[in-house]
């Protein structure tokens, strides 16, 4: 009993943190919407019996929350418990399209509850916004949150219609799909919100372990079985050299909180030298989930072998996450040791973005492309962590949503394509695309131009502002090369234009199958292209209010 | 402090050589009382009801790893079940503190979250052997 008892508390009591429900509404909404999805997927036929009292609990809390004086977040309850008996009553006699409803319907609620939690709680009056820590100092709200919340919710939203036909087609439509994709938005979000290691390793997992599974979906095609089993050998060792780091970390600093790391690492009593290869683990561990070289290895395989439109989530979604991480640590944790860590960060994205787009020049396969395409983006965005300052902070932000809504476009063409193919997409099946379908070689090449960085694309207003923190923090070099880099880059996105617009399409070929559902994501991605290119102003407002970290 | 430091490790080295002798009386007192009728059977190794065939290495059947697993699970809510237990019984409501019945339906919340787990794996056929 001695042992059990708390130091310092008369009564034994442990104490209990106050919990924060704003700071991980929408995450609630997502787990609870799995959990429904998990319940869907064994009551065949009988989904009224779970979608009734489901609607009717979600529909009290709503007006619970309403009568608190909470009326956003209740009508957001309401909506999506009237929501889910709507769509059993509506197509009840098509499971897979309740599913993919009810998980759209979620992702929608989280996305509007996350705006909810800026403009109710973090800016109150408008204007900048106010960080804090929440739950015990586990969970942050702040910028970073706010944005990873934005690009991982609207990732999910848009790539649950783009899969949708394609699962069908390639015949691995099980309903475990969308709470597994849930499940891995909610670590994802977590991981953005992270105030400390356990929470970020915890969050990180939960993220990883349903990806492992999505990869490996498509379980009678070889190639998905590598992709899924190479993810997770790789991600394990991974996840052990990370939690290794942090827990050398912990050694020298005795906390785990991120902030409090961030004072202790520039006190004279730290030891400096288990720090400092607690940094260096971490950097190893945190770089392979964000993909920069050299400990990218896995991307391309475990890219092209994967059900495209989990390539898709991951490039667009997963991305966001492990640099909301990167950022969080590095500039938060890490700070004091910013001798150390931005010399070679720096040469870290700089050999990224050059591997990057070298490797793409002789690859056949698109979606190979789109990987290698994906790393050196990952270098981009590196140098607005290297530029550790607010600017650097809110521009990786902003270039992550930019590059989300970019590769899902493309990602999303590329899932239109292969429906004909029935597997991989090589260079040669985009010939003469521009003839046969130009809507869909009009989006692509749309995206294709926004991953190079042309104006008036996203892309281009992503880069932009990222590369303008690294002048303004003086790493011209740095810049340097990362234009060099979209040059060399903009060559194989041209040539990929090329093969669509300039060679006449091959005797017999069908043209792609775009449904409803890859023709409303793509649609909507493409248009977020242009109005983030055209019209940067809101959201870039928006980061620049939420370039505040939760300290 | 350095006193009660050592004295609760006392404490818990205590209980270990009073566990180990207790174990030793027991099987004494079993060896001396039991009939000693050794068959075959009785004296090949157990291994949880299989007969022992082949090496240690041979593979063994998939379904070990699902039915492990899922204890796993259970046995982890178990670790979780016990501080909350200790919790509840100073639970009032007061000064930042969440009230009994909050913590009772959080608790069932989070049971009832791993049981969906269960009833899932069980209405998937993963729980019967053949």
């Amino acid at each position: 009993m001695i042992l059990a008892q708390a130091p310092g508390s008369a009564s034994g009591m442990l104490p209990t943190p106050d919990v924060a429900w704003s700071s991980f509404a929408p995450e609630l909404v997502l787990v609870v919407a799995a959990l429904l999805l998990l319940m869907f997927a064994i009551t065949e036929g009988r989904q009224l019996l779970v979608a009734i009292p489901t609607g009717l609990l979600a529909g009290a809390a709503g007006v619970w929350l309403v009568t608190q004086g909470r009326v956003a977040p209740g009508a957001v309850a309401i909506a999506l418990g009237a929501a889910t008996v709507a769509i059993v009553v509506g197509v009840g006699e098509r499971p897979p399209l309740v599913q993919a409803f009810t998980a759209g319907a979620a992702a929608l609620g989280a996305l509007v509850l996350s705006f909810w939690q800026y403009v109710a709680v973090m800016a109150p009056d408008g204007g900048t916004a106010t960080a804090s820590t929440l739950l015990g100092g586990s969970v942050a709200m702040d910028g970073i949150s706010l944005f990873t919340r934005i690009t991982v919710y609207l990732t999910t939203l848009l790539v649950i219609p783009i899969g949708y036909g394609y699962l069908q087609d390639r015949g691995v439509d099980r309903p475990e799909f969308e709470p597994l994709l849930l499940l891995s938005a909610t670590g994802m979000a977590l991981l953005g919100a992270a105030a400390d290691l356990i929470t970020l390793f915890i969050a990180l997992e939960i993220l990883s372990i349903a990806l492992y599974i999505l990869c490996g979906f498509a379980r009678r095609d070889r190639r998905s079985q590598e992709s899924g089993l190479k993810y997770f050998l790789t991600g394990s060792v991974a996840s052990a050299i990370l939690l290794y780091g942090m827990a050398l970390l912990y050694v020298s600093t005795g906390t785990l909180d991120l902030g409090a790391i961030g004072t202790a690492l520039g006190l004279v009593t730290t030891s400096e030298r288990v720090a400092v290869l607690g940094l260096a683990l971490v950097t190893a561990g945190i770089g392979f989930k964000i993909a920069l070289v050299p400990f990218h290895l896995w991307t391309p395989d475990v890219y092209q072998g994967a059900p495209t439109n989990v390539t898709a989530f991951m490039a667009a979604a997963t991305k966001a996450a492990g640099f909301a991480a990167v950022l969080r640590l590095y500039l938060l944790a890490f700070g004091r040791l910013e001798d150390l860590w931005v010399p070679i960060v720096a040469g870290l994205a700089a050999v990224t973005m050059i591997y990057g787009a070298v490797v793409a020049l002789v690859q056949r396969d698109v979606k190979r492309i789109l990987a290698f395409s994906s790393i050196a983006h990952a270098g981009y965005a590196t140098i607005g962590v290297v530029a550790n300052s607010d600017a650097g902070l809110s521009g990786t932000l902003w270039y992550l949503l930019t590059y989300a809504v970019t590769t899902l476009a493309a990602f999303g063409c590329v899932v239109a394509i292969e429906r004909r193919r029935r597997g991989e997409v090589a260079l040669v099946d985009l010939r003469g695309l521009g003839r046969t379908s130009p809507a869909l070689a009009g989006i692509l090449t749309l995206a294709l131009l926004s991953l190079a960085g042309i104006p008036p694309t996203a892309g281009f207003a992503g880069k932009l502002v990222v590369f303008q923190a690294g002048i303004a923090a003086g790493f011209e070099w740095l810049v340097v090369i990362g234009v060099v880099s979209s040059v060399i880059a903009a060559f194989f996105y041209l040539r990929l234009m090329g093969m669509m617009f300039l060679e006449d399409p091959v005797e017999g070929t069908e043209v792609p199958v775009v449904s409803t559902g890859v023709s409303f994501g793509v649609a909507i991605a493409a248009a977020l292209v242009i109005y983030l290119g055209v019209q940067p102003g809101v959201l870039l407002t928006l980061a620049d209010n939420a370039a505040v970290l939760a300290r | 402090m350095e006193a009660s430091f050592y004295g609760q490790y006392g404490t818990l080295g205590l209980l270990v050589v009073f566990g180990v002798l207790f174990y030793g009386l027991i099987m004494t007192v079993n060896r001396v009382m039991r009939p000693s009728l050794p068959s075959p059977d009785k004296l090949s190794t157990y291994e949880c009801g299989v007969d022992p065939v082949g090496t240690g290495w041979s593979q063994m059947n998939i379904r070990y790893y699902v039915f492990a697993f899922l204890f796993v699970i259970f046995d982890v809510e178990a670790v979780f079940l016990f501080p909350w237990a200790m919790m509840l019984e100073g639970l009032d409501g007061s000064a930042g503190q969440p009230s009994p019945v909050f913590a009772l339906v959080a608790m069932f919340l989070f049971i009832g979250t791993l049981l969906e787990g269960l009833v899932y794996a069980w209405k998937k056929g993963v729980l019967r052997w053949e």
